[in-house]
């Protein structure tokens, strides 16, 4: 090659290696993410608020809970282990997060600042009522727990605790401030994305009045002068089964009511299987619910429930093929619920008349199917009521929800016998293992929480 | 393919038309190639500079070829003469027609001193110059250890490069670890280069992910090792900071074969193999299936039987069934290779065909993986100063998988739970021809879509397929031009393409999905990479010449995946999405760009102190806006000190020594996309399998994403310094390396779990130090080496000390990934990675507050440990240990040390060698006898319904407490609740996984009498290897060398239903012309 070609080749090669592409690094599919969105709508967020609601409503808790009060049993594997009340820190690990983040408060809070920006005061009723719900909630099952800096992760990256008495006390301040911003109309809410009240502030104001009752229960314990308070919310409460608040489910992958999932889906009915005492229970009040909430084991030819922790066996009876329909929408709060935390606030308030009533309004309710309940025949319960009258309604009532450990934790009724050698149920869950290891905040694990300051002792 | 063949074509027309020219009249030249002890050499070249023409000899040292009249024309010409482990030796002779005979007598080079070693990005130096370490593993270590997937033969091959095999399966991944873990994502692989060009090695976990879906090879099993000339491991930093942020776990040089100038050269080379599994778990057959001592099994249509087999004591005339045994059979591979090599003075090729067949040890038709691979490697000498390049490969591989690990229509999670004295055949009741299961007895024809809790594993083997394949597609051009004599310009562009379908068929009554369910993945990885180097070179004197190399590295990756999932099968055949219901759909994309330049200057001064200097700056899309390049630097230092002392000649018992030393930097990018705070489109779920979609009746959902991205990461940065000697001693009879490490990574990234009250799960931090520290020795000796026999021998021994300094203020954080949430593997600062998870209350390491004991009473477990020994156990009033309600590290994956020796024996034309490896140290989980004990199916039941006391016949060692000494009851009740897996503890399931393995024996022998020419060969050489003939360990259950995801994670030892390895009996034959 001549001296030319030479320099004309070696100048190519330099002029190539060195040009560059200053685009080349910053290529559109380099730098932004192809596969996800970078904003959403307010309307986006709560359908995914209402999903994410829904699953801690429905999941662990809810499943460790109604094997706790003995309406399912634990049987094999871990929840076998739980249902002896062997407990650990990663049994309720995802639940005790799903509040604060996506889902939870992070989102919320944005929706919130839009409703606000946006003079949407409906918007922002709604999302404070699903906040204080969920806040409530967390607080029933960890008591104390972060809610004043929680999910402002740039001031505060490791929440402080906030004692459970003033989470309550700001749950219920929020209730009221969203009642305020519901009573005023003002805005145009969620719509159709409100998946469950297409949007009705109406509705909402009962939810709101119902679940703050529920709250003032809670604090029963400490002071009874909660019940009239109670007593009141529950009057401003939900007033039919219209405004009952269901779940939305939907025979479709990843819309299916969640006992379906767990138990159907992912094969574990071996896991838990009815519990003896709620069997018991119905069958020997000749309750029709009986049939209503369970089915009979393969080799058994009457629905029988385990004792907890009991290693399973086939004969052990199964949750019935309505309540394990994949399209079952769950009640999470409703009308007959609200009944039964007046006849409740009634009896603590000294009006037993009233107190009955109320029950066998609530019992003369089942007459009517409802969304999630066929027409079953309760007959009235006769005077003098008691108050165990009154919980073991509403430990039926409250089958599957995790509202009615709240209950139990506050009038130890009914009457369950904790496992074989333990002395009482547990109280409460264990802080999870994510943020035990994560937020040095976190406080030991205590016995009890502090609005159930006395356990329910063994018989 | 198609132009594959026709460039192969043109190729061979090339060769014969050079072989016609040289037929007139020529100069024939011959002789033998001797060692100094007077053996006959092998495979030595002898070539002719500048003409092209050359051979290689044959096992007798012979060698001959011809130069055609019109190029002989009595000139002088240099011939030379070499081979590895020689000193390459040259002659002046003329080239006069007729023939010339000469012969060499080569001296043995052990060190290698002289020969060119690859260094990589299109650098090379000569052995004694390194200042750091790189070993070397060549073809013919290679093809000793009749492994399939190339990473598997490096094993026990260099110190510190740790291999591990997921398991016996025909495509099973495998794992290597180069001198420790230095971070906490990915998993730990080094960089793969092929000829310069990186190519992808991931794991892609095959379709239902890691822990419950079926096997899935590591791409670089796509290389057929019969084509690998030598691989060389850069290891350390030092070695490895020419590739910038792509070589913090090191880097491991691969260099193909080519044609050699000369006599075309044939060789076919066929083995077959016999494989069988080489440990078994262990698993009682007394007690039949039940719970407490009463039967469990059931006779009527659709009846569900226990699960346990915690039954009656079984009568003597009950059979039983070897649950173990009726899964597995003898497997075998079959292995053929043809190779093509030769070339003349401008053109050189190497071609070569291969197909690998195996069929393993799990019975039933879905247990194969096949390779079918082809190579065409080719240069032509354009311009005397302008040489261009191909090479191509291409291959296509298949195989199927059988289910295993978590997945409850797998293999042996069902298999090994069954009750012993259910007889698993026929898999399909005679009547309703659905499948039954121990669980699931008397399947009426009602009961198509129900699961049968676990499956039949002769169900899920022959019924439930998972398939793979592969096409991979790896290609590259060359182009190296001299324009001056001081200057060299040497350009690659190189591409790798994989295209990868995945399909796995379940059908109707598997466990898993009893409605059935087809899954669909297609995976298309394309990587292209350009490469151009100017090395510059003078000579300033005798004592001081140098060199500068300029290079400029730009490089694109991309990555195509699509899943789709076809629920509930229409009919019951084909596993077609279009035969289901219900489809639905996911994919996910990325593209990563990157661009570096890099320099390096070297410097050799009297002949004994070898300077080296580098820097690289690297710029990644993967790297945050506010760090978007990053410069890496090197600089090493050799020094022949016996040079110094005058010892040129290497005689004497310090016949060489080097002293080296050397630092350098590498870099691991940020995952793609980690600068991106996305919102999610995703489901919430339990940790349980249900969930909710954030999309519900028809309205999208979007939620706050738990990670919060982050603009300002940078690449995480290991610094390392290395030091040591190589020594050749009593004339380089011997020879000694010695090497420490430093090793220390920053700005690790490390996800931070943030406390999930603030509202956000996890960041990207460059937060994370972790420190390796190590020592490496190898030392070989030759001490017989004369004419009719040679032996030698090696050793090589590794320690490698792990330590994490710092999480960015976390105690821990679980990475590793690759378990179930029983043992997660975790770093631990001021420990190292480890198996994290719930223990029993244990003095010293348990904290004391809050713990209840089994009754839920209080413990006091500072006054019941006083006087105790640290870990010593307590034990309640009841007599039973007590769970602890924090979890802790329970158990340490990685070895102590790792060491293999080597012998190597040649008598005349017999060959005898064996490789024997040793790991020390490194637990286990096995959790397979966790869950078979809970099951009682597993050995350690037998024994049942006895009293124990903790301390002495059970979880012995030092006990404390109220209960200590106490006799308990050890039976179902121990198994199925605080002794069980599931119940969370799992620190009774960590076992020592140390093993000695005779991991390759083999005896040779090579005919090439008269015969052997006389039916047209050179040379046939015949083989009998033996692989992993027999391991000695006091693991319990499968071979410890395993892990449930292979080299998908990068913490190793987990066991959980993993599939077992295999020992083999490898017969070879070669046929070389």
């Amino acid at each position: 090659m001549n001296r030319y070609l030479k320099a004309a080749l070696t100048a190519t090669i330099t002029v190539l290696a060195f040009a560059g592409c200053n685009d080349f690094l910053k290529c559109d599919d380099c730098i932004n993410d192809p596969n996800s969105a970078t904003s959403a709508t307010s309307n986006q967020r709560f359908v995914a608020i209402q999903a994410n609601l829904w699953q801690f409503m429905n999941g662990q808790p809810a499943r460790v809970v109604a094997m706790w009060m003995q309406q399912l049993a634990g049987t094999s594997v871990q929840f076998q282990v739980w249902d002896q009340y062997l407990l650990d820190a990663g049994m309720a690990d995802g639940e005790s997060q799903a509040v604060y983040t996506g889902g939870g408060l992070v989102d919320l809070h944005a929706i919130e600042s839009d409703a606000t920006a946006r003079g949407d005061r409906v918007y922002l009723g709604i999302a404070q009522v699903i906040e204080a719900w969920m806040m409530g909630t967390e607080a029933d099952i960890w008591g104390d727990v972060p809610y004043r800096q929680a999910a402002k992760p740039d001031s505060f990256p490791t929440p402080e605790y906030d004692p459970q008495q003033q989470v309550y006390s700001d749950v219920l301040a929020l209730f009221d401030d969203a009642i305020g911003n519901l009573e005023s109309g003002e805005g145009s809410g969620p719509g159709a994305a409100d998946l469950v009240y297409g949007g009705d502030p109406a509705k909402w104001l009962q939810l709101a009045h119902t679940l703050e009752a529920r709250i003032h229960l809670h604090l029963a314990e400490q002071d009874p002068a909660n019940y009239a308070l109670a007593l009141q919310e529950a009057n401003a409460g939900i007033s039919s089964p219209d405004a009952d608040y269901l779940t939305l489910q939907a025979d479709i992958s990843g819309q299916q009511n969640d006992w379906y999932q767990f138990m159907v889906v992912g094969l574990r009915t071996g896991l838990l299987r009815a519990g003896k005492f709620g069997v018991d229970l119905l069958t020997s009040s000749g309750d029709p619910r009986l049939t209503e909430y369970y089915q009979k084991g393969t080799t058994a030819t009457d629905i029988i429930g385990a004792e907890p922790g009991q290693a399973l066996e086939s004969w052990m009876g199964n949750l019935s093929e309505l309540r394990l329909d994949p399209a079952y929408r769950q009640p999470l709060v409703t009308w007959n619920e609200n009944l039964l935390i007046k006849a409740e606030a009634l009896f603590q308030t000294g009006n037993t008349g009233a107190a009955l009533d109320t029950l066998n309004a609530e019992r003369a309710a089942w007459g009517e199917a409802t969304e999630w309940h066929s027409a079953l025949s309760l007959s009235p319960v006769s005077a003098p009521v008691t108050l165990a009258d009154i919980m073991t309604e509403k430990y039926l009532v409250l089958f599957q929800n995790i509202e009615y450990w709240n209950d139990y934790k506050r009038t130890c009724l009914p009457a369950l016998t904790p496992a074989a050698g333990k002395a009482n149920i547990p109280g409460r869950l264990l802080y999870g293992t994510t943020e035990r290891q994560t937020n040095p905040n976190v406080p030991d694990d205590p016995a009890r929480n502090w609005n159930d300051p006395q356990p329910c002792s063994a018989e | 393919m198609k132009h594959a063949a026709l460039l192969t074509a043109v190729c061979l027309c090339t060769i014969t038309a050079a072989r016609t020219n040289a037929q007139q009249q020529r100069t024939t030249i011959t002789g033998h190639v001797t060692s100094e002890a007077g053996a006959p050499l092998a495979s030595a070249s002898v070539f002719i500079d500048g003409l092209g023409a050359g051979a290689m000899t044959q096992p007798d040292g012979h060698y001959s070829f011809t130069v055609a009249a019109d190029r002989a024309n009595g000139q002088n010409v240099t011939i030379h003469a070499r081979l590895i482990g020689y000193k390459e030796q040259s002659a002046s002779i003329a080239l006069t027609p007729g023939t010339i005979t000469h012969d060499f007598t080569l001296v043995a080079n052990p060190l290698q001193l002289g020969e060119v070693v690859v260094t990589g990005a299109g650098t090379s130096t000569t052995r004694e110059k390194l200042g750091n370490v790189i070993n070397t593993v060549s073809a013919d270590v290679i093809e000793k250890s009749n492994e399939p997937n190339v990473v598997n033969a490096l094993s026990a091959k260099a110190p510190n490069v740790y291999v591990v095999s997921q398991s016996g399966e025909p495509g099973a991944s495998s794992y290597i670890r180069i001198r420790g873990i230095k971070s906490l994502s990915g998993n730990g692989q080094p960089l793969f280069v092929v000829d310069g060009v990186p190519i992808d090695n991931s794991t892609i976990p095959g379709e239902g992910g890691n822990l419950y879906g079926a096997t899935s090879p590591n791409r670089a099993s796509d290389i057929a090792p019969q084509d690998i000339e030598s691989v060389e491991i850069l290891k350390g930093a030092a070695a490895a900071a020419i590739y910038g942020a792509r070589a913090s776990d090191g880097v491991v040089l691969i260099t193909t074969k080519s044609g050699q100038a000369g006599q075309t050269r044939y060789s076919l080379r066929s083995s077959y193999s016999f494989d069988d599994v080489n440990k078994e778990v262990p698993l009682q057959r007394e007690y039949g299936q039940g719970s407490n001592g009463n039967p469990g099994s059931c006779s009527t249509l659709d009846c569900s039987a226990s699960s346990l087999s915690w039954g009656p004591k079984l009568d003597g005339g009950t059979p039983t069934y070897d649950h173990w045994g009726e899964l597995f059979h003898t497997g075998h591979s079959f292995d053929n290779n043809l190779s093509i090599s030769g070339g003349n003075d401008r053109t050189t090729v190497y071609l070569s065909l291969g197909r690998l067949h195996q069929t393993g040890t799990i019975i039933g038709p879905n247990n194969w993986y096949t390779r079918n691979s082809a190579r065409l490697k080719a240069s032509y000498q354009l311009f005397h100063n302008l040489k261009i390049g191909g090479n191509v490969s291409f291959t296509d591989d298949r195989g199927a998988f059988a289910q295993r690990g978590g997945n409850i229509s797998g293999l042996l999670l069902g298999g090994l739970r069954t009750s012993p004295d259910f007889d698993q055949f026929p898999y399909l009741d005679p009547d309703s021809h659905l499948q039954r299961s121990y669980r699931f007895p008397h399947p009426s024809v009602t009961s198509l879509t129900r699961s049968r809790g676990y499956d039949n594993p002769l169900f899920s083997v022959y019924e439930l397929p998972s398939t793979e394949e592969t096409d991979r597609t790896i290609a590259s051009l060359d182009v190296t031009y001299d324009p001056l004599d001081w200057l060299t310009f040497k350009y690659t562009l190189g591409g790798d393409y994989i295209g990868d379908n995945r399909l796995t068929g379940i059908p109707f009554t598997a466990s898993v999905a009893p409605l059935g369910r087809v899954l669909r993945g297609q995976i298309n990885r394309l990587q292209i990479d350009h490469n151009l180097v100017a090395t510059l070179s003078h000579t300033f004197s005798s004592s001081f010449s140098g060199t500068l190399t300029l290079g400029q590295n730009l490089n694109m990756r991309r990555s195509r995946n699509a899943s789709a999932s076809g629920n509930n099968l229409i009919a019951p055949q084909p596993f077609s999405l279009n035969n289901t219901v219900t489809q639905t759909s996911g994919e996910f994309n990325s593209t990563i760009h990157t661009e570096s330049y890099f320099g390096q200057a070297t410097a050799d001064l009297f002949d004994q102190l070898y300077l080296t200097v580098a820097l690289r700056n690297d710029g990644f899309s993967t790297f945050g806006e506010s760090n978007p390049r990053a410069w890496y630097p090197k600089a090493s230092a050799a020094w022949t000190f016996t040079n110094a002392l005058g010892n040129g000649d290497h005689t004497g018992l310090l016949s060489y020594g080097k002293f080296r030393i050397a630092y350098g930097e590498t870099g691991k990018e940020p995952d793609v996309y980690s600068t991106v705070t996305t919102l999610s489109s995703g489901s919430f779920g339990t940790g349980w399998g249900d969930f909710l979609n954030s999309a519900l009746a028809g309205y999208g959902g979007l939620f706050t994403s738990g990670t919060l991205g982050n603009n300002n990461l940078k690449p995480e940065r290991q610094k390392e310094i290395e030091t040591g000697v190589d020594l050749g001693l009593f004339n380089q009879i011997a020879d000694l390396g010695i090497t420490f490490y430093n090793n220390n990574s920053s700005d690790v990234i490390l996800s931070v779990p943030r406390a999930p009250t603030s509202g956000y799960t996890s960041q990207l931090l460059n937060g994370a130090r972790i420190r390796n520290r190590g020592w490496e020795a190898t030392f070989n000796a030759r001490p017989i080496t004369n004419d009719k026999l040679t032996w030698e021998v090696g050793l090589q021994w590794a320690k490698n000390e792990l330590r994490v300094l710092d999480l960015d203020g976390a105690d821990f954080i679980n990475a590793g990934g690759g378990t179930f949430s029983d043992a997660v593997p975790a770093a631990t600062v001021g420990g190292t990675f480890a198996f994290r998870g719930y223990g029993f209350v244990r003095c010293g390491v348990s904290s004391g507050d809050n713990l209840l004991d089994n009754n839920g009473g209080t413990i006091d477990l500072a006054a019941a440990c006083a006087g105790q020994p640290n870990g010593a156990l307590f034990i309640d009033a009841s007599g039973f240990p007590v769970k602890d309600p924090v979890n802790r590290v329970v158990g340490n994956p990685n070895p102590d040390w790792t060491g293999s020796i080597h012998t190597d024996l040649r008598f005349g034309r017999w060959e005898l060698s064996a490789l024997v490896d040793r790991k020390q140290g490194g637990q286990v989980a096995n959790m397979t006898r966790g869950a078979l004990t809970y099951f009682g199916t597993h050995a350690d039941t037998r024994e049942r319904d006895v009293q124990r006391t903790f301390g002495r016949d059970i979880l012995a060692g030092a006990v404390a407490g109220p209960g200590a000494g106490t006799a308990v009851m050890i039976g179902q009740g121990w198994y199925t609740g605080l002794g069980a897996s599931y119940s969370g503890i799992v620190e009774p399931f960590l076992e020592d996984g140390s093993y000695t393995k005779l991991r390759e024996v083999a005896v040779s022998y090579t005919f090439d009498r008269p015969w052997v020419q006389s039916v047209g060969f050179a040379s046939i050489d015949l083989r009998v290897a033996g692989r992993n003939l027999h391991t000695w360990t006091d693991y319990s259950g499968v071979d410890p060398e395993t892990n449930l995801v292979g080299a998908a994670s990068l913490v190793q030892g987990y066991d959980f239903f993993n599939t077992p390895q295999t020992r083999s009996i490898v017969v070879s034959v070669g046929l070389n012309r």
